[in-house]
């Protein structure tokens, strides 16, 4: 029997696309970087989409879960805040750290993959898993800096902390394509051996190659690549809820209509035949 | 069999280890440290170029008029403060593209009178002051932040 088990279709909100989300009818959910919003100033057209029964997901980006350090309580409860008011159904961070004893990277960094990292990772995310009312979901991060002494390949490394911490992933494919090409493994080699039933959602995005490397920007348009690679993840099992983000040198409203229906595209050709497979 | 609970012990070491092979990297990437050992010099290159280029952006898109000000200079600018300043600001893209906009405003001030070599030197005394105290302070109230 056919199912509809088409992913629920989603966006980054920032509020360069404001009109062009209120504008499209079939998005079902939207994404809020933590950081960028206290509870107590959240701009009018986000809460318009709530009010029009849009699911919000608050998305930290500076927890630094993967830091030597516990996690910031105030920086927790800002992100529980945010899930409380609009009662959301998880938030989201990454396995990273962004931050040392005493700099700010300015972005996510990859931890190194070994046993005593993951042991740190899990005691900082089971620390702020108990700080949060819904559950927190991890996300895969690009990388450029591969740290050399690692003892676990990195859909081991993802697995081990998932199943330890008893978490939900959300899986980034254009993360994955980026360490794919910048790392040199195979992405559906990674696919086949992550726990799939754990993926909540999943982030597409843009970025372009320089200099042999592929850069994650969130400021270009979705490459084939990450398209194709979305195909593959729906063919081994279509995730319930799929997302573009957009940070930067945002586009026209046809240009980013244009890239939302090519994830639609991309999830649609396979849905119902995962199911009946 | 891999314990489930690891010792407190354990966890300890972990963290001491893994303080200082976080900081390592952070300070290649952003304040010109040594490489890593356990990193490829060309992947620190790549990603440390990547993060100036993402923290300009983030202070371009915060203050575009600063960008059109400074033009053709505005990288070279963008470098000399990131230099002066390693690291995005602990307040987020806003406050470190305040900082850069005071930065462009001395920089500009001291090009205009000379003879400007202690003025220059005391202007950059001043800040470099002010940004170890700001650093002092913990983050306040979130800002404009990226992945």
């Amino acid at each position: 029997m056919m199912t509809n088990n088409i992913p629920k279709l989603g966006i980054g909100w920032r509020p360069e696309l404001a009109v062009a989300i209120e504008r499209r009818t079939d998005l079902e959910f939207v994404e809020i970087v933590a950081e960028n919003w206290p509870v107590k100033d959240l701009p009018e057209p986000l809460l318009n989409l709530h009010r029009r029964g849009l699911t919000v997901i608050p998305h930290g980006v500076s927890l630094s879960l993967g830091s030597a350090q516990l996690p910031d309580v105030n920086r927790l409860r800002r992100l529980n805040e945010l899930a409380k008011r609009f009662g959301s159904p998880f938030v989201s961070e990454h396995i990273a750290f962004v931050r040392g004893e005493r700099l700010e990277s300015g972005h996510l960094l990859p931890v190194p993959r070994t046993e005593r990292s993951v042991s740190v990772l899990v005691d900082n995310i089971m620390f702020a898993k108990e700080r949060l009312s819904v559950p927190l979901v991890l996300e895969n991060i690009a990388y450029l800096c591969e740290w050399q002494n690692s003892e676990l390949d990195e859909a081991e490394f993802v697995t081990q902390i998932l199943e330890e911490t008893g978490s939900l992933m959300l899986l980034d494919v254009a993360n994955l394509m980026a360490n794919a090409i910048n790392h040199n493994f195979d992405a559906m080699s990674y696919l086949r051996k992550i726990p799939l039933d754990r993926v909540a959602y999943v982030h597409v995005a843009g970025g372009f190659i320089r200099d042999g490397m592929y850069h994650d920007t969130h400021a270009h348009p979705v490459p084939f690549g990450v398209h194709e690679l979305t195909k593959q993840l729906c063919a081994l099992k279509v995730p319930p809820m799929i997302m573009l983000e957009r940070d930067d040198m945002f586009p026209s409203e046809e240009k980013l209509n244009a890239e939302l229906d090519a994830i639609k595209l991309a999830v649609s050709s396979y849905s119902d035949e995962a199911v009946v497979k | 069999m891999k314990e489930p609970i690891k010792s407190s012990d354990y966890l300890s070491a972990a963290r001491a280890e893994l303080a200082q092979q976080e900081e390592q990297l952070i300070q290649a990437l952003v304040a010109n440290g040594a490489d890593p050992p356990a990193v490829s010099a060309s992947h620190v290159a790549s990603a440390s170029h990547s993060l100036l280029l993402k923290r300009a952006r983030g202070i371009a898109r915060a203050h575009p008029e600063v960008l059109a000000h400074c033009a053709d200079s505005f990288m070279t600018l963008m470098s000399e403060y990131a230099v002066l300043h390693p690291g995005s600001h602990p307040g987020g893209i806003c406050a470190d593209a305040a900082g850069f906009k005071r930065f462009v405003r001395t920089h500009q001030e001291c090009a205009d009178h000379k003879p400007r070599g202690l003025r220059q030197s005391l202007a950059t005394l001043f800040q470099t002051a002010s940004f170890w105290m700001r650093r002092s302070i913990s983050s306040r109230n979130p800002s404009t932040y990226s992945q």
